[in-house]
């Protein structure tokens, strides 16, 4: 069964949210689906939190509608809201109390949520040991797994995070990974993380959509948008004379130079066609001192999506 | 429902683990019981000592003072016209000419007064500074005494008719008061006093009078009991005369009376006279042990104003500053029912805060100053005088006393609400309790104009108009005895006060709701 076929888990249609004269969310539409990873890369101040925080409750759209698990968020609030869990910014609890009296005041507002199912999400993200101490004695990387045991009590359909890595170490990392892939692979749970990292993303999620100014400009799989990166990297050729190569490369590769430096040239071009390139420079007399491959290819086609970067107004 | 209830449950959660609240609800305790103690000390002791002794002591020190100065009242002095006599019962004074000061012969007299009844009186069976009849019967006795001195110094020569009607009258008074005194004889004391009626007592104290010798034959209440007594009857006295007229006295004014003030006055009038006839009237000692618990309940309410206050002011803008509010928000709650059930906790606080206080000042006054003064609370329903129980009516006085509070409460949380700031929510609430309790200045400044009654702190004042007898069961009004309330003066009536509540919470609650549920949640 194709991910198109299956019901989706969380629909956003048409939504919009100003804020005084500012469009922060400008007509975003997308479907997520049960078992997926899904990336939202933005830049900050893209909009990813503002539309998380409708998603969660914390805005109401101006305009649109969100679907959860089939329930209209506007007109089946609590249906809706009991199959969504996460983590917005950073995660925040009652800092005075222990994270086992914070888990079970929120598996109150739930329907279902016993004992055993507490301790099963502590031993999950490794806290049971300390799950009896307050939570301001938590370092922020503590906080950010007793987050992830959040949001994960009551087994939600949807699960939706907000940068999560920030503050974790190597290990909770890792442990992020393979607790997110779980959900989504095994449990047929819905996950979307949000992040300015490329990296992060490129891991952990199997679709990805991109924001920038509010809009929503691009939804492809990871695999796509790997590809569609790496089927055009930039080089860096350094030559004792690269206004020659210039010369030389122009005529076949012209509109691909992108930068000439004292003794490099930057070119954009496939992998297979680099041999033919320093084949080219060479038979003509240029001298090759060395070639290296230039910026990771992913952040050069997540700037050019996105427009450069990072554009705060 | 079930959402509502769990997220209550964990409001409370939340604030059973706030150590500030811990520490205030100690000391609010602490207060609650403590404070009685502290002002039952301050509370003048009444005179333990043996009141006969007392008086026996006393006349005996005048008598030998007197006897000092001027040698033995038994002799005859040794002077042309000047002769006292002293027999068993009777003293006469006599005396033509006087070569002795005023002073001098005004202390002959009392010599010899003292003398009889330091030789006749029974200390034992009737203690002169306790009961009534005995402290008043002996206070006539030395006036008629005095009197008769005074009429013996003038001289044969210009003794008019008027004279012999005086002397007559005066030594039929002695007579009267010697009877009372010295027999313990209540008629003859009524006699005595009708007979100095046209000139020193009110008829309206002599028919109070005869209420009491009605009452109390024997006359073995003590002066002050029969003194309140006489009091009530008096002020039931006063408002038969007003509801006869058809007039109110308010703060020594009189308007026309309301139809709703006349069911109340004929009320007060009952109550009253079945306290009188129940020998159930309020007791110094009463008076002031409720005083004492209402200082107590005020103070240690003190305390819980600023717990409550903080606990309203910080309700949702704590949890914004600190962000806890998120995992609200991501639960499947509306966000109707988090506003609601923060509410609720702080009705629950304010009834539980009422309720311990009530508990611990009411068990410690009973601990100090004894169970029995804590009497019911009278009311009139019905035509019939009811009674409730003293811990229940203290507890409803209280709680309609901490209506005001409420509002300030729940003004502190629309604060709270609507900036999402603690600091100002907190901040401006407490500035206005204060402001209360100094509003009476703002009266005294402009003088009654109608403005002042469109004002919040006019309309606070709600206990003693819910419960219009507290006086009749020794309560003080709330302006006189603590935070909020200004207290007389106010006559604005209970529904107008309440509607305009009902329409200020209605305006808050409005506010707080529209701040916290309709707005996004940064």
């Amino acid at each position: 069964m194709s991910e198109q076929e299956k019901q989706p888990a969380l629909q956003i249609m048409n939504v919009t949210k100003t804020f005084g004269k500012k469009k922060a969310v400008d007509n975003v539409s997308f479907d997520l689906f049960p078992g997926e990873v899904f990336g939202f890369l933005g830049p900050n101040g893209a909009g990813k939190t503002t539309i998380i925080k409708m998603v969660m409750g914390f805005f109401r759209p101006d305009e649109g509608t969100i679907i959860i698990n089939g329930y209209n968020r506007k007109t089946h609030y609590e249906a809706a809201m009991s199959s969504i869990g996460g983590i917005v910014e950073n995660p925040e609890m009652y800092n005075s109390l222990s994270a086992r009296l914070n888990l079970q005041m929120y598996a109150r507002l739930h329907d279902g949520v016993t004992k055993e199912r507490i301790d099963e999400v502590l031993e999950l993200v490794g806290l049971t040991d300390r799950a009896d101490e307050p939570i301001k004695k938590y370092s922020l990387g503590m906080k950010q797994r007793i987050g992830l045991a959040q949001a994960l009590l009551h087994r939600p359909k949807v699960l939706i995070l907000d940068e999560p890595t920030n503050g974790l170490d190597p290990a909770g990392i890792h442990l992020l990974r393979d607790v997110l892939t779980h959900c989504a692979h095994e449990e047929g749970v819905a996950v979307m993380v949000s992040s300015h990292l490329l990296s992060e993303i490129q891991v952990m999620c199997d679709r990805i959509g991109i924001i920038n100014h509010g809009k929503l400009l691009q939804i492809c799989s990871i695999d796509d948008f790997v590809n569609q990166a790496q089927s055009a990297s930039v080089y860096r050729i350094k030559t004792s004379n690269p206004a020659k190569a210039k010369e030389i490369l122009s005529e076949k590769y012209d509109n691909k130079i992108t930068n000439v430096n004292d003794d490099t040239l930057d070119i954009e071009i496939e992998e297979e066609q680099i041999n033919e390139c320093v084949r080219t420079l060479v038979s003509s007399g240029s001298d090759i001192l060395g070639v290296q491959k230039l910026e990771s290819s992913l952040e050069e086609a997540f700037l050019e999506i996105t427009g450069g970067g990072i554009h705060i107004e | 429902m079930s959402k509502l209830a769990a997220l209550y449950h964990n409001e409370m959660v939340k604030l059973s683990h706030k150590m500030l609240v811990w520490i205030l609800v100690i000391l609010m305790i602490l207060t609650s019981f403590c404070m009685p103690f502290l002002l039952k000390s301050l509370i003048p002791e009444e005179s333990g000592s043996d009141y006969s002794e007392f008086g026996k002591t006393e006349i005996t020190k005048e008598r030998d003072s007197a006897k000092s100065a001027l040698g033995d009242p038994n002799r005859y002095v040794d002077h042309e016209t000047l002769r006292f006599t002293v027999d068993n019962q009777t003293v006469e004074v006599f005396a033509t000419k006087l070569n002795l000061s005023e002073d001098q012969f005004y202390q002959y007299e009392q010599l010899c007064c003292y003398n009889a009844i330091l030789a006749n009186y029974d200390f034992d069976a009737y203690p002169i500074t306790e009961t009534y009849l005995s402290a008043n019967a002996f206070y006539a006795y030395r006036m008629a005494f005095e009197q008769l001195c005074v009429l013996n110094m003038e001289s044969f020569r210009t003794r008019t008719n008027e004279w012999y009607y005086n002397y007559v009258r005066t030594t039929q008074q002695l007579d009267l008061a010697k009877e009372a005194f010295f027999y313990h004889d209540y008629a003859a004391y009524l006699k005595y006093l009708k007979l100095s009626d046209d000139t020193n007592i009110g008829s309206n104290i002599l028919s109070s009078l005869e209420k009491v010798v009605e009452l109390d034959p024997e006359g073995k209440l003590s002066e002050r009991e029969t003194t309140e007594i006489i009091e009530a009857i008096l002020r039931c006295n006063e408002y038969k005369n007003n509801l006869a007229m058809g007039v109110d006295n308010v703060d020594g004014t009189y308007v026309p009376l309301t139809e709703s003030r006349r069911t109340q006055i004929e009320s007060r009038v009952k109550i009253l006279e079945y306290q009188i006839d129940h020998n159930c009237l309020v007791t110094e000692k009463v008076s002031n042990a409720t005083t004492v618990r209402q200082v107590a309940q005020k103070a240690s309410r003190f305390i819980l104003v600023i717990l409550l206050i903080i606990i309203a002011g910080s309700s949702i803008s704590q949890e914004m500053a600190t962000g806890s509010i998120k995992s609200l928000i991501i639960a499947p709650v509306k966000r109707w029912k988090i506003f609601t059930s923060k509410l609720l906790a702080l009705v629950t606080w304010v009834l539980a805060g009422s309720i311990i206080i009530t508990l611990i000042t009411t068990l410690s006054t009973a601990l100090c100053m004894g169970p029995s003064s804590l009497p019911p609370y009278y009311y009139c329903s019905g035509g019939s005088v009811m009674t409730m129980p003293n811990l229940l009516f203290s507890f409803l006085f209280f709680l309609a006393d901490n209506i005001s509070l409420f509002v300030y409460l729940l003004g502190a949380f629309t604060i709270s609400c609507f900036t999402r700031n603690t600091g100002i929510a907190v901040g401006v609430s407490t500035g206005l309790v204060f402001c209360n309790s100094s509003f009476a200045i703002i009266e005294e400044i402009f003088g009654h104009e109608r403005w002042i009654d469109f004002l919040p702190f006019s309309n606070m004042d709600l206990a003693g108009k819910i419960f219009p007898y507290f006086d009749l069961s020794g309560y003080l009004d709330a302006g006189d005895a603590g935070l909020f309330g200004i207290g007389s003066g106010n006559t604005l009536s209970l529904r107008f006060s309440l509607i305009y509540l009902a329409v200020l919470v209605f305006i808050l609650l409005l506010t707080a709701y529209d701040g916290f549920v309709k707005r996004d949640i940064p």
